[in-house]
């Protein structure tokens, strides 16, 4: 069975957006992640999947920057429910360590010029514990100046190396808002080999992860989910019962 | 010493100008000489076997080892002269008569096309 890849993409206008997921599906990629702001409205996915031929999912991304805390647990609380895939990018240690441990979050991602920072061991620790996935977006790497480039570098590669020695799983995506931005899956998991330095091409990263997380996720925002481990018995009528 | 193991990257260019056989060859040496340095760069060992300016695509040999090293390069060009340039890998083959006959196949070919409609708009 042919490997299928991952990819998330933050439109910045419903015009462009054709263009982006028709260059995605050329590209080599068989699903994307649809990055959509708490305050903007879903896009409908049925009618854009069957266009494109791609497996579309809509994804909450919330900015810690732009909200306070007390109305990020809001938006958890209304919205959890209704996107497969909840991810806070964290821009200090508070909320990173907060979001580590709230388990209406999936994804933790950090600005790639303060990872290093951000991601600490203590955090890797949480994640592990409550079964978060750290996400880096190759896009702000390899479209960002060169003098802004060889920090980031030093910041992935320590974040990577962190998440490597405390197994908690990666998400490698380009993260991209314009189709020139895109780049096949191939090219993106051979920019990680390099900054993971390992032999091996993470492959795992951009395919099998992202597809764990989700297959996890739509069981828990089915109508039968109760709790973990808990479900609704389904109902059976026999012909004799009626 | 043991015989170097090689393969042919299969690499398309997309631009508003058409590339020349020269600039193909340079903006992925430049590319690479910027990430790896000159060390890094001897290690790759490219070169590049063909290229078909009409179809804006080359085969680039290089050293089994170094192919990731090729493709990571490949992700940072975005520009060339100031103008936006598109570069991406298509194929990867341990022989030079195969990845010629992907640069002309069928598919490919098209996929190409509608990538320069999308990314260029013509």
């Amino acid at each position: 069975m042919p490997r299928k890849f991952v990819d998330y993409i933050t439109p910045d206008t419903n015009s462009n957006l054709h263009a982006i997921l028709e260059v995605s599906n050329l590209l080599g990629f068989s699903q994307i992640w649809l990055g959509r702001e708490w305050n903007t409205k879903p896009v409908d996915l049925n009618t854009l999947s069957s266009t494109h031929s791609l497996d579309l999912i809509n994804r909450l991304d919330i900015d810690s920057s732009k909200i306070p805390k007390e109305k990020i647990v809001q938006i958890l609380r209304r919205e959890r429910r209704n996107f497969p895939i909840i991810s806070v990018k964290c821009f200090d240690a508070e909320i990173a360590g907060w979001a580590a441990q709230d388990n209406r979050i999936d994804i933790l991602s950090f600005p790639p010029h303060q990872i290093g920072k951000l991601f600490t061991r203590s955090i890797a620790k949480l994640m592990i514990k409550f079964v978060k996935y750290l996400e880096i977006s190759l896009s702000e790497l390899y479209l960002s100046p060169e003098r802004v480039q060889i920090p980031t570098f030093r910041h992935i590669q320590q974040a990577l190396e962190i998440a490597q020695l405390k197994s908690v799983p990666v998400i490698i995506n380009s993260g991209a808002s314009i189709q020139s931005s895109l780049r096949p899956p191939w090219e993106l998991a051979s920019l990680s080999q390099i900054l993971l330095s390992t032999k091996e091409t993470p492959l795992e990263s951009i395919s099998t992860i992202p597809t764990q997380l989700l297959s996890r996720n739509q069981v828990k925002i089915s109508n039968d989910y109760i709790a973990p481990g808990i479900f609704k018995e389904p109902e059976i009528y026999t012909q004799e019962e009626e | 010493m043991k015989k170097e193991r090689v393969r042919y990257l299969t690499v398309r260019f997309i631009g508003q100008k058409d590339i020349s056989e020269k600039d193909a060859w340079f903006i992925l040496a430049t590319e690479i000489k910027r990430l790896f340095g000159v060390t890094g760069a001897a290690k790759v060992g490219l070169y590049l076997s063909y290229f078909d300016p009409q179809n804006q695509g080359g085969v680039f040999r290089m050293s089994h080892q170094s192919v990731h090293l090729i493709r990571a390069s490949i992700c940072f060009v975005h520009s060339h002269h100031s103008q936006p340039l598109y570069v991406y890998s298509e194929y990867l083959t341990g022989s030079l008569k195969k990845a010629k006959e992907y640069l002309y196949n069928k598919n490919y070919h098209d996929r190409y096309y509608v990538l320069k409609k999308n990314l260029v708009g013509s």
